[in-house]
This record gives structure tokens, C-alpha cells and sequence, in this order.
């Protein structure tokens, strides 16, 4: 398994692969229709942006855009946060084979620190946000895929 | 000694009559022509309730079958059909949703069970003060919690058998609660502690969503308003949990609530549109709710055990009371925002203050 550099297309393409190799894990969670934003500000500024389209129980692409609005799909939910506390994130799924009590996805999120859930499209708003509610567990597990993915951080 | 036999029972046994002498009637091969020839085709999530709503069968009416019966939707009615009288919620605007066949398709894929799912040998022991914190959130929960069941339930017989995609929603939604329910109580009695306080103050509120007058302002105060405040405390629960255990009943819990809120909202945006001449009325119901809901959110049967667990214990509560004051704002912020997009604007309205005092 070659290893993927955090933040890439290629490293979120590795998550939606092992999604893909597991449908009947996925299946069982529950279809989701979203459009994920990550959105990552690296430590000297710039900016990382990627668009996940998920349609029934895959993510079926995976883009890095210019800015969240190019990000391209239904209900665009962007997950925003600093470099360090995705690398943390990511860090502490491959440590213990999935998030622990303090780096799941709602736990980032919820205090809207480190990690923020922002609607994307005034029409959707709350209502968008709230799929990411919905399809928590699902996502929560799309991104346990780490821990099984060999990964350089980027800085 | 002979039984008179009624005019029922001499027609069927005529009818049987007939078979046995080769009559059979077989109209009913021919009935609804223009719905014959139906070829529905699964989508990537299998055959759906939005995959067969096509042709005839996908209009959905702006006032339900005026026969009041439980004939499905795009059959041929036989003129002699009889109304039930019963299914007397016709109107389109009160009770449909856009997204509503969606939700329930994603209810019935996200079904989970209590006994199962949940990683129940990984229970681990606490102190005192956070068990029984853990202990008097789950009494709680238990006790509100089949109020979003019992009040679809009150009204989901009378909604008009046209509109069976909400039925089937608020049929999923009445199952979803009933998890909620056992999953709590399971969850006090599992770790050496038990059930606790009941809330007179959760009583006063959930008769206000009781007694509301129609379904659609229950729905906004429940769906909305209740529900959202519901969602948004499952968020914490799963933020605060001490173990794997309540984390996991949280998210799960967490993500069926997410679909009810959605429901509702949806659902009012539809009624609003439909009704704009009705629009105070939803005001003046989440007039009252809005009130009901910070009271039950202050009593200390509900906030105190979440002060706890926010805090680390007992003897930390002050620590807990900022994030639960962020928490706070978050609900009534959320709470607003999925009302704008039902388009309601309560912000000038709303009766709960946006920041708690300090």
C-alpha cells in the first residue's frame, strides 16, 4: 500500500476506495445524499478545498476545488477547520483503529471548535447542515478509514 | 335449530355458488386502464417510494380522495365505495413534505436495534455523580421522548390515505421513538444505577404539543421546535458521553432525530406556502412553545445533570454552565435557521432569548 499525502484528492480518493470495498458495512449504515466540503487552512494560510459527492452508499467522486464555490453537488456542507486539527484528527484514528471519545466527528464539530459545519446553499441551510447530522454515522465511518491508510501529513 | 342467515351471508354463499359453476366476475382485470403497463424502475438505492411515483400514481392531489376510505392512491374507486369518515385530513398543505418518501426510505435503511448495536460490554464503572448525572439525562430522555411518538400517532389514522408517503414517514418516526425510549431505560438500568427523577415541567410542556389544536401546528412544535432542541442535546450527549456506549445511543440517536426535524421543516415550508393566511397561527403556537421550551430547558431534573457531565462532576458545575450556555445559543440559533428555511422569520418573534443571562 503506497502511502497518500494529507491534504489530497488522492488521500480522500483512498477513503472512498475502502468505502467502495465495503458496501455491505456501508449498506447496513444507510444511503446518504451530500456533498462534503472539507476545507483545510494549512499553517501558513493557504487554503485546501475538496468537494466529496456521496449518492446512495458511496462516495462516488472526489474533487479538489479553487474554493467552496466551485464545490459542485447537492447539499453542499462544508467541514472546516485549521491543518492541526485535522492532522490530530487523523492522527488519533490511525492510533487507536478509529476516533476515540474526544475525535469524533460531532465532538470536533459540535463547539464549533476545531472543526465547523457550514451550509453552503441559503436554499438548503439548516436543512442541509442537518443532513450531516443524519448521515453521522456513515461519515463518522468513512473517515475511521484512515486508520487503515498509510498516510504523510503534509506539514 | 336453524340460524337466519343474514344478506351477507347469502351473498357469499351465492357467490360461491357461481364458482363452483364456472361464473367467475373478473371485472376487476379490467379496471384502471390508464394505470395498466406500469414498468417503475429501481434507482441505485433499490425500488423507492420516489421510484414508483410515476404517471398517475406520482400526482399527489391537493386535497386528498374525497371517499375517505383506504383505497391506494392511482387504483380505479368503484363508485359504491363506502367512506370510513375517518381520513378527514385531506388537505395537502397540512401534512405533505417534499422530502418525505425520501426520509422514510432513509428511516427504514437506518434502523437500528438497541440490544444489538449498541456496545453494551463496554460499559465501564463511574463516579457516583457522573452515573447518576448519565442516569437522570436517560430518565429524562425516557420520559419525553414517546411524545414524538403518541403525537404523530394521534393524528397519523386521520391523515387521508393519498398522502401514504407521510404516513409511512410518521409511522417510521413513531418506531424511531420507541427505540429512543427502551434505549434510555436500558441504558439506566445497565450500569448499577437506575431510573430517577420524573419532571413536572417536562409534563407542562409536552401537554402543550398534546393539545395542540391541528396537526400542523403540533407538527411545528414538535417536529421544529422540540425535536430540534432534542437533536441538538443528542449532539451533547454524544459530546459529553463518559463512554463508547452513550456515544454510540447518541449518534444513532442523533440521526433519526435529524429526519424528523427535517420532516418538519419541510412540512411547514409546504403549509406556508400552501396557507400564508395561516402563518400567525404557527406564531402564536410557537408563542407558547417557545416559552414551555426554555422552562423545561432550565428545570433542574434536565439541566443539572448536563452541567455535570459538561463540567467533569458534581463539584465542576460552574465550569459546565459556559458550554452549556454555547449549547444553548446553538439550539436557538439552529432552532431559527431551519425555521427562516421554512421561511417563518421568528427572529424579532422569538419568545426564548437568544443568549441565556449571565
Amino acid at each position: 500500500m503506497t502511502t497518500v499525502t494529507f491534504p489530497s484528492a488522492d488521500w480522500f480518493d483512498r477513503l472512498a476506495a475502502a468505502m467502495d470495498a465495503a458496501p455491505e458495512r456501508y449498506r447496513k449504515l444507510g444511503p446518504l445524499d451530500l456533498t462534503l466540503v472539507p476545507r483545510i487552512v494549512m499553517p501558513d494560510g493557504r487554503v485546501r478545498t475538496f468537494a466529496l459527492l456521496f449518492q446512495g452508499f458511496r462516495c462516488v467522486s472526489v474533487a479538489e476545488v479553487p474554493d467552496t464555490s466551485r464545490a459542485r453537488g447537492p447539499h453542499p456542507v462544508m467541514l472546516e477547520g485549521d491543518y492541526d486539527a485535522w492532522r490530530e484528527m487523523i492522527e488519533n484514528i490511525r492510533t487507536h483503529g478509529a476516533a476515540d471519545l474526544q475525535h469524533t466527528l460531532n465532538f470536533l464539530t459540535l463547539p464549533d471548535w476545531p472543526l465547523r459545519i457550514v451550509p453552503l446553499d441559503d436554499a438548503g441551510g439548516q436543512l442541509d447542515a442537518d443532513r450531516f447530522y443524519r448521515y453521522i454515522e456513515s461519515l463518522q465511518e468513512f473517515f475511521n478509514e484512515a486508520a487503515r491508510i498509510e498516510t504523510r501529513m503534509a506539514a | 335449530m336453524t340460524t337466519q342467515r343474514s344478506e351477507t351471508l347469502e351473498r357469499v354463499l351465492d357467490h360461491i355458488s357461481d364458482m363452483r359453476s364456472g361464473k367467475f366476475d373478473l371485472r376487476w382485470m379490467h379496471a384502471n386502464p390508464d394505470g395498466w403497463g406500469t414498468r417503475a424502475q429501481p434507482s441505485a438505492l433499490g425500488l423507492t417510494l420516489s421510484d414508483i411515483n410515476i404517471g398517475k400514481y406520482g400526482v399527489i392531489p391537493e386535497y386528498g380522495s374525497k371517499y375517505g376510505s383506504m383505497a391506494p392512491r392511482g387504483c380505479e374507486i368503484p363508485p359504491d365505495m363506502p367512506s370510513l369518515g375517518t381520513y378527514d385530513i385531506d388537505d395537502r398543505g397540512t401534512v405533505w413534505s417534499d422530502n418525505c418518501a425520501e426520509l422514510y426510505e432513509e428511516a427504514i435503511a437506518r434502523q437500528w436495534s438497541s440490544a444489538r448495536d449498541i456496545p453494551w460490554d463496554r460499559l465501564q464503572e463511574l463516579p457516583d455523580d457522573i452515573e447518576r448525572a448519565v442516569c437522570q439525562l436517560c430518565t429524562q430522555l425516557t420520559e419525553v421522548e414517546f411524545i414524538a411518538g403518541d403525537l404523530p400517532a394521534k393524528w397519523l389514522w386521520r391523515i387521508n390515505a393519498d398522502f401514504h408517503e407521510v404516513k409511512l414517514f410518521l409511522a417510521s418516526q413513531v418506531f424511531d421513538e420507541a427505540r429512543h425510549m427502551d434505549v434510555f431505560r436500558k441504558r439506566a438500568l445497565a450500569n448499577g444505577g437506575g431510573l430517577l427523577a420524573a419532571s413536572p415541567g417536562s409534563e407542562h410542556v409536552l401537554r402543550v404539543i398534546l393539545e395542540a389544536p391541528n396537526y400542523t401546528v403540533a407538527s411545528s412544535l414538535m417536529h421544529i421546535l422540540a425535536e430540534g432542541f432534542v437533536l441538538t442535546l443528542f449532539r451533547s450527549g454524544e459530546f459529553l458521553a463518559p463512554t463508547e456506549v452513550e456515544k454510540k445511543i447518541f449518534r444513532l440517536c442523533m440521526q433519526d432525530e435529524a429526519r424528523h426535524v427535517g420532516y418538519g421543516t419541510m412540512h411547514l415550508k409546504r403549509f406556508l406556502l400552501e396557507h400564508p393566511e395561516r402563518t400567525e397561527e404557527v406564531h402564536q403556537i410557537l408563542d407558547v412553545g417557545e416559552e414551555a421550551m426554555l422552562s423545561l430547558f432550565m428545570e433542574p431534573t434536565g439541566i443539572e445533570p448536563r452541567l455535570i457531565l459538561a463540567g467533569g462532576g458534581v463539584d465542576r458545575m460552574m465550569e459546565g454552565m459556559m458550554r452549556t450556555a454555547f449549547l444553548y445559543q446553538k439550539q436557538v440559533r439552529e432552532y431559527l435557521h431551519r425555521l427562516h428555511v421554512a421561511g417563518l422569520d421568528r427572529s424579532t418573534r422569538c419568545r426564548m432569548p437568544i443568549e441565556l443571562p449571565q
